[in-house]
């Protein structure tokens, strides 16, 4: 009797068990953001903005993250500056440039509709890669690997840089002589799986400005007044401001102004 | 003079539309932006780590009129000279996160 009990006991605690090794599986979705898609897997572009010092680190990504089973990436022709590193709609660009003693190698930005990712960048900063000890191939890689995985909806396996490697470049860890933190590892496609098990009823993949539209036109910095283009009206009290880029064929972006204080 | 009162009262009507409308466009800038506090607390909502800095200042992105928060802090065992700079967009107007850069 006693030796029934417990069998019962071990094969509750085998379910409890078997149960929590599945939840735990995946954790590290970045706040459940993803692209919307109506069928797996999908093809994401990627615009190589990036240096000849970068360009193998971003083809060995491309390579590294299209492993999944979700989802592949493309390398394309980047639209962008790399200073400024505009999103296009639809993809993601990356770019590599010095930007700064940020306190960041890499960067990466999506942005984002409801839970939907509609576009990314990511910026790699020579400001630091240019120097011990992060100019080495590792380093470069590792950086390169995580901020797509990013863009892709997931966050970091681990935020301490003082544990032990997880060996995947999710990982907080110095990736010097540990050639696995430089590439994703099997966790991370299980939690892209559990990001991308649903489908959508639109899509944000590829999603483009119409057809026959100048690429200038979203290539607009509005943080930079100078590419607002003429000022065609404006409030007698000097606080409403309209401006306008005609790109000719009735292709117009028309910027309004409302300033805090009058100019 | 009939058709001097008929002009008065046009230009009466037409002043008082304006000022209604005037009056309903003021009401709706003041209450339509939400709050840099409201702003900082979805932000904070969006990092793991406990910020040394925020800060939270007007800007667009793209045409959007954004709520642009930057949040700093340091992570256990961070390289000398690193830090984690997180900084989320957030439309001024309806609260929703327009986009979000980590590292």
């Amino acid at each position: 009797m006693r030796r029934h009990v417990f069998v019962r006991l071990l094969a509750v605690v085998s379910v409890v068990v078997l149960g929590w090794s599945a939840v735990v599986v995946a954790h590290h979705s970045w706040g459940g953001y993803h692209w919307a898609r109506t069928a797996n897997p999908f093809t994401l572009k990627a615009g190589d903005n990036v240096s000849s010092v970068w360009d193998g680190h971003l083809d060995v990504a491309i390579s590294d993250w299209s492993q999944s089973s979700v989802l592949d990436l493309t390398e394309v022709a980047g639209r962008t500056r790399p200073r400024n590193c505009r999103p296009t709609a639809g993809q993601i660009e990356v770019c590599s440039n010095r930007y700064g003693k940020t306190g960041w190698l890499g960067v990466a930005q999506i942005w984002i509709t409801g839970s939907h990712i509609t576009q990314g960048t990511v910026k790699v900063n020579d400001t630091y890669h240019n120097n011990p000890p992060y100019n080495t191939s590792a380093w470069r890689q590792f950086v390169m690997c995580q901020e797509i995985g990013h863009t892709l909806g997931l966050a970091h396996q681990d935020e301490d840089f003082g544990n032990a490697n997880l060996g995947t470049c999710m990982d907080y860890g110095d990736p010097t002589g540990d050639s696995a933190q430089e590439h994703p590892n099997a966790h991370d496609f299980d939690q892209l799986e559990l990001i991308y098990a649903h489908l959508d009823s639109t899509t944000t993949v590829g999603a483009q400005l119409p057809s026959g539209t100048p690429p200038a036109m979203g290539q607009i910095d509005f943080d930079t007044p100078g590419q607002w283009g003429r000022l065609v009206r404006a409030s007698r009290d000097g606080r409403l401001h309209e401006y306008e880029v005609d790109f000719g064929r009735g292709h117009k972006v028309v910027t309004r102004v409302f300033w805090a204080d009058a100019q | 003079m009939r058709r001097r009162r008929a002009v008065i009262r046009a230009v009466l009507a037409g002043a008082l539309l304006a000022g209604t409308v005037c009056a309903a466009c003021a009401n709706r800038t003041s209450t339509s932006e939400i709050s840099r506090e409201h702003a900082i607390e979805i932000a904070r909502r969006e990092v793991s780590f406990q910020p040394d800095s925020i800060e939270a200042i007007r800007a667009t992105s793209g045409a959007t009129p954004v709520w642009r928060v930057t949040l700093r802090g340091r992570l256990p065992n961070q390289p000398p000279g690193l830090f984690e700079t997180v900084v989320v967009e957030i439309d001024r107007r309806s609260g929703e996160i327009v986009s979000i850069a980590r590292p």
